[in-house]
């Protein structure tokens, strides 16, 4: 199927019915590739390492006695798994165990992880938090530069990957953070905001353009997943770093808030609720 | 904003943005001090994101169109350095007694909200655990369009106390729009428990 008739199967953007009866059929997978060949990635042999850390604010269900309960969950989808869950489908998933009695937390999980790795076509890990303890610290930025206070040029309308440059006799060590990351969903054209932070060793980034880069995705349709790693693979061709981690971090949809991380090394991975999340 | 009022009702949009005349972003979260159709304020913040604006009056101006005067307030990005949480409080003289979830059916979409019950108290144990949360179960498959599960919600539990209590529901946000609900049963300023929940 092409990705626009694939695309147009999947529940986003279409009046659903809200199924409180656990229903695994209600995942919608859509595979990675076609973007990233699009933006000129070797999808044989990925240039990152990474996640998807989803966390899921809604999830409710019933004990066996039929007592509700609520906790956050948190998703992790690895980069390198064939497919992304859409995220509408997957809060159509989420709802569904609202009025579904388990034995226990286990269950869930085991049940979720199997649901999701078969989805995402690679394990994916699932656990499943008390509100309180794992969501109550938020920051107000990610940690490093903020450069939005630097002055920008007109915008440009779409993204503009010349913007970025670096300064080759300048190597260095740092972490840029912008909150000006928004970009439209793929289907609906609805905005989605977010928050980018570039973590590098290399040449220096000229941080006025990369803003202007990050701006530039404003009115640009597609995936969180896809944005950032349009990001990554940018700033890797054209500015040469040895280092790059990039890590965005949107606001929640259908109480869902989605934070891809890509980069050439090994990293633990951080998962810090910012003041908009 | 009324100060010394039982009730309070706010709405909080954190996907605030619009356009310096120079292009540029720029962000805000917006609270807002009455009840407002949450589907039309979407698509009005959506109607100003990518418009410019000569300065932050200039943007009030236009919210003022839709909210009217002096029901809503903005915090600019750099007024946030940390979120403190209803259920992180520390208040004087009353308690965070009870912090529930909760989730109903929504009248219009059919579609359920899920969100937070807090009730606050000076006196400790005012509901015991299986009534409050029989009450709260109750609610969980029925329709309701926000205000009115309020509302019964307030009343179930008011009948079941003459104990001074508020309440404050929180429906976790839709579209980048969260809703807390304040209510109380006694002559109190319920505007000090303005804040979000953990989950909202």
């Amino acid at each position: 199927m092409q990705d626009q008739e694939l695309l147009a199967a999947s529940p986003l953007g279409k009046t659903n019915v809200y199924t409180d009866q656990y229903d695994a059929s209600l995942l919608f997978a859509i595979c990675r590739d076609g973007n990233r060949v699009n933006i000129g990635i070797d999808v044989k042999s990925l240039p990152f390492k990474g996640v998807d850390i989803w966390n899921g604010f809604d999830f409710t269900w019933l004990d066996a006695h039929g007592e509700p309960h609520f906790g956050v969950l948190k998703i992790l989808v690895p980069c390198d798994s064939p497919n992304l869950i859409e995220s509408k489908s997957l809060k159509l998933y989420l709802f569904s165990f609202a009025n579904t009695k388990f034995e226990n937390i286990s269950k869930i999980i085991n049940l979720m992880q199997q649901d999701l790795s078969q989805a995402a076509g690679k394990p994916v890990t699932v656990s499943l938090e008390d509100q309180l303890t794992s969501f109550a610290n938020t920051s107000a930025s990610m940690h490093g530069i903020l450069i939005d206070t630097l002055e920008i040029l007109c915008p440009d309308k779409d993204i503009n990957s010349k913007l970025l440059s670096a300064d080759q006799t300048n190597i260095v060590t740092e972490q840029l953070c912008s909150d000006f990351l928004k970009s439209n969903c793929l289907v609906t054209g609805k905005p989605d905001w977010g928050s980018v932070r570039i973590s590098y060793t290399g040449p220096k980034i000229d941080q006025a353009r990369l803003l202007q880069y990050i701006v530039s995705y404003r009115n640009h349709q597609g995936f969180h997943e896809q944005c950032i790693e349009h990001i990554y693979f940018d700033i890797l061709k054209l500015c040469n770093p040895s280092k790059l981690i990039v890590q965005g971090r949107y606001t929640r949809r259908g109480g869902l808030d989605i934070n891809p991380i890509r980069a050439n090394l090994e990293l633990k991975y951080e998962n810090i609720r910012l003041f908009r999340q | 904003m009324n100060n010394t009022t039982n009730n309070l009702d706010i709405i909080r949009a954190y996907e605030l943005s619009w356009l310096a005349t120079s292009g540029k972003p720029q962000l805000g979260l917006l609270e807002i001090y009455q009840l407002v159709d949450t589907w039309r304020l979407k698509n009005f913040l959506e109607s100003i994101n990518n418009a410019e604006f000569a300065n932050l009056n200039a943007l009030i101006a236009t919210l003022e169109t839709f909210l009217g005067t002096n029901k809503f307030k903005i915090f600019t990005h750099e007024q946030f350095t940390k979120v403190n949480f209803l259920e992180q409080q520390n208040l004087t003289g009353i308690k965070l007694q009870y912090s529930l979830g909760i989730r109903f059916i929504c009248k219009l979409t059919g579609q359920p909200y899920i969100g937070s019950v807090n009730v606050l108290s000076v006196n400790n144990q005012i509901f015991t655990d299986v009534v409050i949360n029989r009450i709260i179960t109750s609610l969980r498959n029925t329709e309701y369009l926000p205000l009115d599960l309020v509302d019964a919600l307030f009343t179930q539990l008011q009948a079941q106390t003459t104990d001074e209590f508020v309440l404050s529901v929180h429906l976790n946000r839709r579209g980048g729009i969260s809703q807390q609900f304040l209510r109380s049963n006694y002559a109190s300023d319920v505007s000090q428990f303005n804040c979000r929940s953990v989950l909202e």
